[in-house]
């Protein structure tokens, strides 16, 4: 097993609470590297920085050393970048004859196959555009990797329990890192940063902001400090090569500078022995050291004296721009895009929670203060309300001996009216008086039938009666007499008036 | 892709159908959430305001009675002597038979039959009926009306036949039905 060169309990990681944890790890070679960071919404802070010998471990050992470190962070829920060095990829200078983005990123994938052995599907491809050339040409930086060694690396994490996020080329952030650190931005100009690793170095040309031609070295700190005199020359040499590489891919001018970054043992000889051979200024500067101002002046100085560069795990931390290469593999990309969409469905299933929630709340305590109104009201008025109902049975009593009273005295009334209508010669033998169905009826006797119609047209003439008819008019003799037998019917107009009011 | 079978499904679709998927969705949301809950809550929301508003209608109906209470009480006063306390209707029955004969006797009618004919429930007041047949003088049966009629009590003479004794003769025979309505205090 490795050994750890960093004390993460060092590191007061609570101080920071409220940004993001982010990690970044490097396992390509033969050390484990890692860098800790904390992503705030202004700006983006390293935290911590560690190594572990991974060399000759099972992918089984590596998972569990990179969980046993990152949970001595005690992390929470980190955002997980993936660092892919450049020695593990193809990387090409092309001409594309377009300068459509959709229509280039098209030909890349029809032509990716032919700059490797590999089949398009066992292959990731990106590319960073570095300009326009002839018109309608676009000059690119295309990138390739093999598929197999991404989905072992992810593997790897997921047996840890981490989930990629995101897969950074390191020369781009490398590259990204010293531009905007050491203000290489110069319009127009060409730059050269050698990064020197502990078994590689990279040969990084840069331009308008961009990482515009790659070469990978196989030489690094190991081996210029193991054999000195033979690995110094033989860097120059490569160093050479990528010059004239560069220059024979006509992927833009000379370049100005050459400047010597990532692992600091040794490279003060190398920037000598550079000068005097080269015919460019070379400088050695180390930028992510300015970025580690929560380390302590110690750890700095472990850094310093390191062979080995931990500046492609650092910029893929505190690259200042979006990176243009992707290397998540596609099934990822989709898994990642359904998991955002799945985010986003939750984010927003909760907010229309939140809304209906509140309106509810909002219904209930307007609900809740309309039964208390209501409650109040019943209290404070009930004496009120209970003495009107007390008085308006009352007065309903009241109306009810009113009413008995009225319909009083009928009976008798009728009995008068009659007995001033009746004519002399009539004669009455029976008189029926029924205040239910307000009927009323005589019979009797007359000399004549024109005193008894007179009698009913007379009946029907007083208020008292209605509908006065003759029920049966007989005539029958009595000695030389004629006498009409009668019975009259009639309706009590005043019973029939109370009845309807 | 297999731990979210909905959006592997949604990401199946065409865009169009897609787009139908959604705004059903919406719709048929909107349509269950208006009618398990804004609905309900509406209407519960609703029933309230009503019942506040019987409420402060009943208090102001009730200011108003109570603003009359004098008038009423003094008039519920004038008409005290035509209330009863409530008894058993037995005792009713019987004070209400006693009450006609005593009036019968005070009239002078011969009383030939005195019955009780039943008896009527109306809400807030009772009503007891009862037939008489009395023989009297036209005069008197005149007499006897008047003072069931005129009685303190709420007495009422519902029906009645008269009809001479004998042809010629000046006595009158009598049929009368006559009620007696209790209006409790």
């Amino acid at each position: 097993m490795g050994k750890a060169k960093l004390n993460f309990k060092k590191l007061n990681v609570f101080s920071h609470l409220g940004g993001r944890d982010v990690v970044s790890l490097n396992f390509s070679g033969d050390n484990l590297k890692i860098a800790y960071g904390k992503f705030y919404h202004t700006r983006k802070e390293l935290m911590d920085l560690a190594s572990y010998k991974i060399q000759g471990l099972s992918a089984e050992e590596v998972s569990h050393l990179v969980k046993t470190s990152l949970e001595n962070l005690k992390l929470n829920t980190p955002k997980i970048i993936l660092v892919i060095p450049s020695h593990l990829a193809i990387v090409k200078n092309i001409e594309i004859p377009s300068l459509d983005p959709k229509e280039i990123r098209e030909i890349v994938d029809l032509q990716a196959g032919r700059h490797t052995p590999y089949s398009r599907d066992e292959i990731i491809i990106d590319y960073v555009p570095i300009g326009t050339y002839r018109e309608n040409y676009t000059k690119i930086l295309l990138i390739i990797v093999t598929l197999n060694i991404i989905r072992r690396q992810i593997e790897i994490l997921e047996k840890a329990g981490l989930t990629t996020e995101d897969i950074v080329f390191a020369p781009e952030s490398i590259s990204d890192v010293c531009l905007n650190v050491l203000k290489l931005k110069q319009e127009g100009a060409v730059q050269t940063i050698i990064h020197i690793d502990l078994n590689f170095s990279d040969f990084l040309n840069v331009a308008n902001g961009n990482v515009i031609f790659i070469r990978s070295i196989p030489i690094g700190t190991q081996h210029l400090t193991s054999e000195k005199e033979r690995y110094q020359a033989r860097f120059v040499e490569e160093v050479k090569k990528s010059m004239e590489a560069y220059q024979n891919e006509d992927v833009d001018k000379i370049s100005t500078e050459i400047i010597l970054s990532g692992a600091g043992e040794g490279t003060l000889e190398l920037q000598n022995l550079l000068n005097n051979t080269l015919h460019t200024p070379v400088r050695r500067s180390f930028p992510y050291f300015k970025k580690l101002s929560s380390l302590s002046e110690i750890l700095k100085n472990i850094l310093e004296s390191n062979a080995e560069s931990f500046l492609d795990v650092a910029s893929a931390l505190m690259a200042a721009t979006p990176f243009k290469v992707n290397l998540i593999p596609d099934e990822i990309k989709l898994r990642m895009s359904f998991e955002e969409k799945s985010r986003e469905l939750v984010k927003f299933g909760v907010c229309v929670m939140t809304i209906g929630i509140l309106t509810c709340a909002l219904f209930i305590n307007n609900t809740y203060s309309k039964n208390m109104h209501l409650k109040r009201l019943k209290e404070k008025y009930q004496p009120v309300i209970s003495a009107a109902e007390h008085l308006e049975e009352g007065y309903a009593h009241l109306q009810l001996v009113k009413r008995e009273l009225k319909n009083r005295g009928i009976a008798l009334d009728v009995l008068a009216e009659i007995h001033s209508l009746i004519p002399q010669n009539v004669q009455l033998t029976s008189i029926k008086y029924s205040r239910q169905g307000e009927k009323f009826s005589m019979t009797g006797d007359s000399r004549s039938m024109s005193i008894v119609f007179g009698f009913i047209d007379s009946l029907e003439a007083s208020p008292y009666f209605k509908n006065a008819e003759p029920k049966r008019t007989t005539k029958r003799k009595t000695g030389n007499d004629e006498v009409v037998d009668f019975e009259i019917t009639c309706i009590l107009e005043p019973l029939l008036n109370n009845k309807k009011e | 892709m297999a731990q979210f079978p909905l959006l592997s499904f949604i990401s199946r679709l065409e865009k169009r159908e897609r787009i139908i998927l959604y705004v059903t969705a919406v719709i048929v949301s909107f349509m269950l959430l208006d009618r398990f809950v804004v609905s309900q809550i509406l209407l519960k929301m609703s029933q309230l305001d009503k019942r506040i508003e019987s409420q402060e209608e009943l208090i102001r109906s009730s200011f108003i009675i109570t603003t009359q209470e004098k008038r009423i009480l003094k008039e519920i006063r004038e008409y005290e002597p035509y209330f009863s306390m409530p008894e058993s209707e037995e005792k009713e029955n019987t004070a209400f038979l006693k009450e006609v004969e005593n009036y019968a006797k005070d009239s002078s009618v011969y009383l030939i039959d005195i019955k009780p004919s039943g008896e009527k429930e109306t809400g807030t007041s009772r009503q007891y009926f009862l037939k008489l047949e009395f023989e009297a003088l036209m005069e008197q049966v005149l007499n006897f009306f008047y003072v069931i009629e005129n009685s303190r009590k709420l007495l009422r003479i519902e029906g009645y036949q008269l009809s001479p004794k004998t042809e010629g003769s000046s006595i009158v025979t009598c049929s009368v039905s006559i009620s007696k309505t209790m209006i409790y205090k």
